[in-house]
């Protein structure tokens, strides 16, 4: 299929007077300019807007503009810094940590709904004569039941505690800039940022999206 | 500074592991490397020579601070990762100095031709550095990556954050609206 003229003028108007830049389209421009004076003519004024274009010379860099870089970047790039960052904030004993009590507390659950399930229930006393045994029995899972429904009021805590050690790691992510870790201050003012609605809890699948998002300063409609 | 040209050829992926450990060597060589292309593209976008070197030092203090960021293996350049920085701190630039894109107060000087012929295109210059600085952003920094650097259009495209179609769209504009504008110009084009 030959090219047409305003097909031409197309291509050369999105990729100048340079064939490499025309891909596939090429062989087909070169044959098409050859025969069509019209399809030289657009080429020749497209060379002579680039020759203009050309005039437009920019010297070399100044290289003392690498000394002063070299002299405002300091010590290590943030690289260094984040690593130092994401590391624990405070090594708390292990008993100041919340999860230490989550898990000693539904140890301790564990062991009484052990002993329950044993010996059919603590406060029924089994050898009390007077005492039916459909009752025990029936005592017994209530209890369990009881135990079951703390415990599950542990397990939440617990992941409550989890999102919230989430949280502020997200909040660290947040806050590139800053050094050093986070005051209670900053904290606060990323929860109510956060429970706001104004931002977006979910963290970036990567590194890369981290870099887009720091790049994309202005993306505009065309 | 000699010394870091001497450095045997280092790609820019390895140099930019390199610089994310804290080698500054490492960021020197990168930093020669590509001074002249964030030099030329500021200085295209924003001709003052003030301006242009203030966005090079930032490219290339940012160059140093987020080289962690970098990671191998996506496809994409570190001249192209470079070119998006200094594309987004021209636009940043501008934004926050307000400048006065039509003021031109620099003059490069151009070494090669005959005296009369260099003045000539000494003129040429300094009317197509103007009519540049009339097209809107976009169609400039289009037209700065893809002829004056010789970008293809899918590097320019990533470098500005946009499709290759919309390049495309961008670079036909400019086009057309200096081939309008330099028409004015007796026996320039």
């Amino acid at each position: 299929m030959s090219m047409k003229i305003t097909q031409f003028r197309k291509m050369l108007e999105v990729n100048g007077t340079d064939f490499t830049r025309w891909d596939a389209d090429a062989a087909q421009a070169r044959a098409f300019m050859k025969a069509s004076p019209e399809a030289q003519g657009l080429y020749d004024e497209a060379e002579a807007l680039e020759r203009a274009l050309d005039s437009f010379a920019v010297d070399a860099a100044d290289p003392a503009l690498l000394d002063k870089a070299m002299v405002r970047i300091g010590g290590k790039p943030e690289a260094a810094a984040t690593v130092h960052r994401l590391e624990p904030r405070k090594q708390k004993p292990v008993f100041a940590r919340p999860l230490y009590w989550g898990g000693a507390m539904a140890a301790c659950a564990a062991a009484i709904v052990l002993f329950v399930s044993v010996t059919g229930g603590g406060p029924v006393a089994p050898s009390d004569p007077q005492q039916p045994a459909a009752v025990v029995a029936e005592a017994a899972p209530a209890e369990v039941d009881t135990l079951l429904a703390e415990l599950d009021t542990m397990a939440e805590e617990e992941i409550a505690a989890q999102e919230i050690i989430g949280l502020l790691e997200l909040a660290d992510a947040r806050m590139p800039a800053k050094q050093g870790p986070l005051s209670d201050e900053d904290i606060d003012a990323f929860l109510e940022e956060l429970f706001s609605g104004e931002m977006e809890p979910a963290e970036p699948a990567d590194e890369m999206d981290l870099w887009d998002l720091f790049l994309e300063g202005d993306i505009r409609e065309l | 500074m000699e010394a870091v040209r001497a450095v045997p050829n280092i790609k820019d992926e390895d140099l930019m592991a390199q610089i994310a450990n804290g080698d500054k060597q490492a960021f020197q060589v990168l930093a020669q490397r590509h001074m002249n292309l964030l030099y030329s593209v500021a200085f295209r976008m924003y001709p003052q020579r003030a301006d242009a070197e203030d966005i090079v030092q930032e490219a290339l203090v940012r160059i140093w601070s987020k080289a962690h960021l970098w990671r191998p293996g996506t496809g994409a350049a570190v001249s192209t990762w470079i070119y998006r920085l200094a594309y987004n701190l021209c636009i940043d630039h501008k934004r926050r100095a307000n400048l006065q894109t039509t003021v031109l107060d620099e003059r490069h000087e151009d070494s090669s031709d005959r005296p009369d012929m260099k003045f000539q295109r000494g003129q040429t210059g300094e009317i197509v550095k103007a009519a540049l600085q009339r097209l809107p952003e976009r169609q400039r920094a289009a037209l700065v990556l893809c002829h004056y650097q010789g970008l293809t259009n899918a590097e320019a495209a990533e470098a500005m954050g946009t499709s290759v179609k919309g390049i495309e769209a961008l670079l036909v504009r400019a086009r057309q609206a200096l081939k309008k504008e330099l028409s004015s110009y007796k026996g320039l084009l």
